[in-house]
């Protein structure tokens, strides 16, 4: 392309223009204050009102999401230095102000950040630095570190737990595979889409007597395999209900829009969903094929998880101000870019909250910068615990309250991150 | 209750007990008949190979080379039809039609659990079509030659072979940045994983042992190229990049080397591998996984401590370690406390309705007007439940255990796989002959529905279902059903074999 400044000038401008008197904090010498000022109030639950109809969306990057690529620090002699091939250019990205760039491909958010309804936090992670999948996808989706033992229960059914209330659909989640943050023994549906859930169809064999035949062997068998069965059929009968509900706007074709989709339905039904687990449908274990910011992988997969944001924002119309959306990763990637435009697995990552109670516009959390003394082994450094993120979602997302934090996340001490109102 | 030794075998390694199988194996003794299957070139398998070689959704998927592969692309080359995916569907229908009427059972299920130990996602798009091509030859050269040799021989073959090696990016290692992907999930998942307490420069130093590993090509991985200048042949399809090789001195754990020639990168790289195969905690962690595989998820201490030295004292070899698996306390004692993940129920279940693949409904079809390629609707079903061979996103492979597979979606899933498999559907959505139940239950037509129960629990299960499942299964079945009919019997066999199906005794393994 010839101009990638001229396709954006215009909304970068406006951004840029609205963060002109974005205001510094204090912090310690070289680290970057990253904070801006909300540009425009919207209209957030009380507190009474969060605590009954609050819903938080997750949605899980799995495979390692790299921060660096989707927002980044604009004239960074290191990042060049240490990126040549994959940093986003200067002239290519959206200023978000405060010397913060965000990837072109995010442009579909930037409504979400005027508005006041986006923030981004960086240098996010767990405080773990093990730099493997499995290990990490472990202790973030369960976000507990009790030792070596990991808990057996994710911290979304830690807290769905928590919920006063109690009904079939308070937590679902839509996933190609079962998400290690849904675990729990409470009563939860998972699903891989809304439209597959859906009772047998054997010839003459009603709902009725099949649900029947599921609770009676259930009750007398004590298994687990039969107690999930009992709970499936009362969610299926729930999810019965909600097929009349038609989406708004029309949705990309990808699987993370459709599962987006499926979420929104759940929402805008008044099922009494409260929790929604949603497994990004991509792999941003992005080892090789990054790329450049018009061709590579990693803009095909920040255009898919824009624009289905976007479009489900637009969807949710007048219940997005009930609504939070977090994004959590494994961990970031390594800050110097391999041979094959790729980086391997590193440690912090950046984090997006948006919704109608977020206080949005600004960038969050300590960033020490890129240059090498600031990184750990070669890695961004996590300055804050993504659970001091999670733990404010809940709290003012949801409406939790504050002491059942220490449930949800044990042993840990939450930091304010004023991401939230 | 007393432990029927030879159903608890036959239904841990084997794709799911049928009363035929049972009796077999009874009749032979089960010892004798473990002992035959662990030596699987000795069992008669002509039925399973005389059903895949007369059909075309499976032979593609014995293709090996990538010259064989090569071949079938040019020749497909403007029929429209799309012969990467079909690869991938020809090796996973292969996978399964083998599970379900192979003779050799304990081979098969090894095979599987090789395949998730060093997992290997098709789907992954990684390679452009490499990995296609080579994933078929991953899983006769690695994965079957080795299933039942010994985890160093078959460490050896997967470390040199170019599916893993286009897998884990060593494709794009170079000696200045060496990609660490490869040499993370070697030591993590493949042999001694983070328990050993191994470091990032470990890694490192691993990195730059494998830094010119590839395949039959240079630099880019769009294809293999004639007059491969600078690459040192380690076999005829594994190369080292000169160019690209780090040489130097490596360490790594407990283990050093040093190489200046490519040849010394192979002995180095050999050195390393034998290390690892033969660490304590790379005999743990296989040891863990074998436990978790075939006696319960949680295995306990004593059970791992105690194969994990089997291992070390008989060096890897895998029928020794299956033998003292089988002859272990913790292993008889286990009986009923897997769940079947979703390829063993659906096989299982297949098995015992004696389903066979209906050639007409998958592979490369006819159509008027032309040849169209179908997917086989078997394979479609383990989609939907999350189970295909050789889809695991990650290098982990799919997971053992309850907590995970117990979820809604599962039991969503699994109704609607289960009601297509014992009625007509299984022709037009699963690829199958139907069941013949005139056939399947007692010749004594059944004529209540409380008989029927007992004919389908005994086909499906061999043991007669607890009184409170027969009393569930009777109830809803009458309550759909009502009197037995000839013209209503079939039909009442497959509702009640749904029912059967959705009971905690059908998932048990």
């Amino acid at each position: 392309m010839t101009n990638p400044r001229g396709q954006y000038a215009s909304r970068r401008d406006f951004i840029g223009g609205s963060l002109a008197a974005g205001a510094l904090l204090s912090l310690p010498s070289g680290v970057r204050a990253a904070v801006g000022p909300r540009t425009q109030a919207t209209v957030a639950p009380a507190g009474d009102l969060a605590a009954q109809t609050g819903v938080v969306v997750h949605l899980f990057l799995r495979g390692g999401f790299d921060g660096l690529s989707a927002i980044f620090p604009l004239g960074d002699a290191d990042l060049r230095a240490a990126r040549p091939v994959i940093t986003v250019p200067d002239a290519a990205a959206l200023n978000l102000g405060n010397g913060w760039g965000l990837h072109p491909a995010l442009a579909p958010l930037v409504p979400y950040w005027n508005a006041g309804e986006l923030a981004i936090v960086v240098g996010v992670g767990a405080t773990t630095h093990t730099r493997s999948h499995f290990d990490e996808t472990n202790a973030v989706t369960r976000a507990s570190f009790g030792g070596s033992t990991l808990s057996r229960t994710g911290w979304i059914a830690r807290a769905t737990d928590e919920l006063t209330e109690r009904a079939s659909l308070q937590s679902v989640s839509i996933a190609s595979s079962t998400l290690a943050s849904r675990n729990g023994t409470k009563p939860s549906l998972s699903v891989g889409r809304l439209s597959n859930t859906r009772f047998p169809s054997v010839t003459g064999l009603s709902s009725v007597t099949f649900a029947d035949f599921v609770r009676e062997v259930g009750r007398s068998s004590g298994s687990s395999w039969a107690a999930r069965a009992t709970a499936t059929t009362d969610a299926v009968r729930l999810v019965e209900g909600l097929r009349t509900v038609e989406p708004a706007v029309t949705y990309p074709t990808t699987d993370t829009a459709a599962r987006l989709r499926d979420a929104a339905a759940l929402i805008k039904g008044d099922a009494g969903v409260r929790f929604v687990d949603l497994d990004f449908a991509g792999d941003w274990d992005l080892h090789a094929g990054i790329g450049t910011v018009d061709a590579g992988t990693m803009r095909g997969l920040l255009t898919d998880l824009a624009v289905s944001l976007a479009i489900f924002r637009a969807d949710l119309g007048a219940h997005w101000s009930r609504v939070t959306v977090v994004t959590s990763t494994e961990f970031g990637r390594r800050v110097r870019e391999n041979a094959s435009q790729g980086a391997d697995h590193g440690w912090a990552s950046a984090m997006f909250v948006l919704g109608g109670a977020v206080k949005g516009g600004r960038v969050l959390g300590a960033f020490p910068g890129l240059a090498p003394s600031q990184l750990a082994d070669g890695d961004v450094r996590v300055t804050t615990d993504y659970r001091s993120v999670l733990a404010e979602v809940l709290t003012r997302g949801a409406g939790l309250p504050g002491a059942s934090i220490g449930r949800v996340f044990p042993r840990f001490s939450p930091v304010s991150v004023d991401a939230m109102r | 209750m007393a432990v029927d030794l030879a159903h608890h075998v036959v239904r841990r390694f084997t794709y799911g007990s049928t009363p035929e199988l049972l009796d077999l194996v009874r009749a032979r003794g089960v010892d004798r008949w473990f002992e035959e299957q662990l030596r699987p070139d000795s069992v008669a398998d002509d039925v399973c190979e005389g059903v895949i070689a007369s059909h075309p959704g499976f032979y593609w998927g014995q293709l090996r080379s990538y010259a064989e592969v090569q071949g079938v692309r040019d020749s497909l080359s403007g029929t429209g039809l799309p012969p990467d995916s079909m690869f991938q569907n020809a090796k996973r229908n292969l996978n399964y039609a083998r599970r379900l009427l192979s003779t050799r059972q304990v081979f098969e299920t090894m095979v599987e659990f090789w395949s998730e130990h060093f997992n290997i996602n098709d789907a992954s798009g990684k390679g452009a079509g490499l990995l296609n091509a080579y994933g078929l030859d991953w899983e006769v050269s690695v994965v079957r030659a080795h299933a039942l040799t010994s985890f160093p021989r078959m460490l050896r073959a997967a470390v040199y072979h170019p599916a893993m090696i286009v897998w884990l990016d060593g494709e794009y290692s170079r000696k200045s940045s060496p990609n660490e992907n490869f040499a993370r999930e070697l030591l993590e998942l493949y042999t001694v994983t983070p328990d050993a307490g191994y470091t990032q420069d470990d890694v490192v130093h691993a990195a730059r042992l494998f830094s010119g590993l590839r395949g039959p090509w240079q630099r880019t991985p769009s294809a293999p190229r004639a007059g491969m200048v600078g690459m040192h042949a380690v076999d005829d399809q594994t190369f080292i990049d000169v160019s690209q090789q780090h040489f130097g001195s490596f360490r790594v754990m407990g283990w050093s080397g040093s190489a200046t020639t490519p040849s010394g990168v192979v002995a180095a790289i050999d050195g390393l591998v034998a290390y690892l195969a033969g660490h304590p905690a790379t005999a743990r962690n296989v040891a863990t996984k074998l436990a978790r595989r075939y006696v319960a998820d949680a295995p306990s201490p004593q059970l791992i401590g105690d194969l994990a030295r089997h291992f070390s004292a008989v060096g890897g070899d895998t029928p020794g370690m299956l033998r003292a698996l089988v002859a272990h306390g913790e292993f008889r004692a286990a009986v009923g406390r897997k769940l079947k993940r979703p390829t063993e129920d659906l096989i299982s279940l297949a098995r015992a309705l004696q389903l066979v693949p209906d050639p007409a409904k998958f592979g490369w079809v006819g159509r008027s007007g032309g040849t169209a390629a179908v997917n086989w609707g078997f394979d479609q079903l383990l989609g939907r439940l999350g189970h295909q061979h050789a889809r695991w996103p990650l290098p982990d492979g799919y997971p053992d255990t309850e907590e995970y597979w117990n979820d809604s979606a599962s039991h969503v899933a699994r109704w609607y796989a289960h009601q297509i498999l014992v009625g007509g559907a299984a022709a037009s959505t699963a690829g199958m002959q139907p069941a013949r139940w005139g056939s399947l239950v007692s010749s004594s037509t059944p004529a209540t529905v409380p008989d029927i129960v007992d004919a389908v629990a005994s086909r499906l299960l061999q043991r007669p279902l607890s009184t409170e499942s027969r009393a569930a299964v009777i109830a809803a079945a009458s309550r759909t059903r009502g009197a037995v009919t000839e013209s209503t019997r079939d039909a009442t066999c497959a509702l009640v074999a749904f029912l059967v199906t959705s009971l905690p005794e059908w998932v048990e393994r």
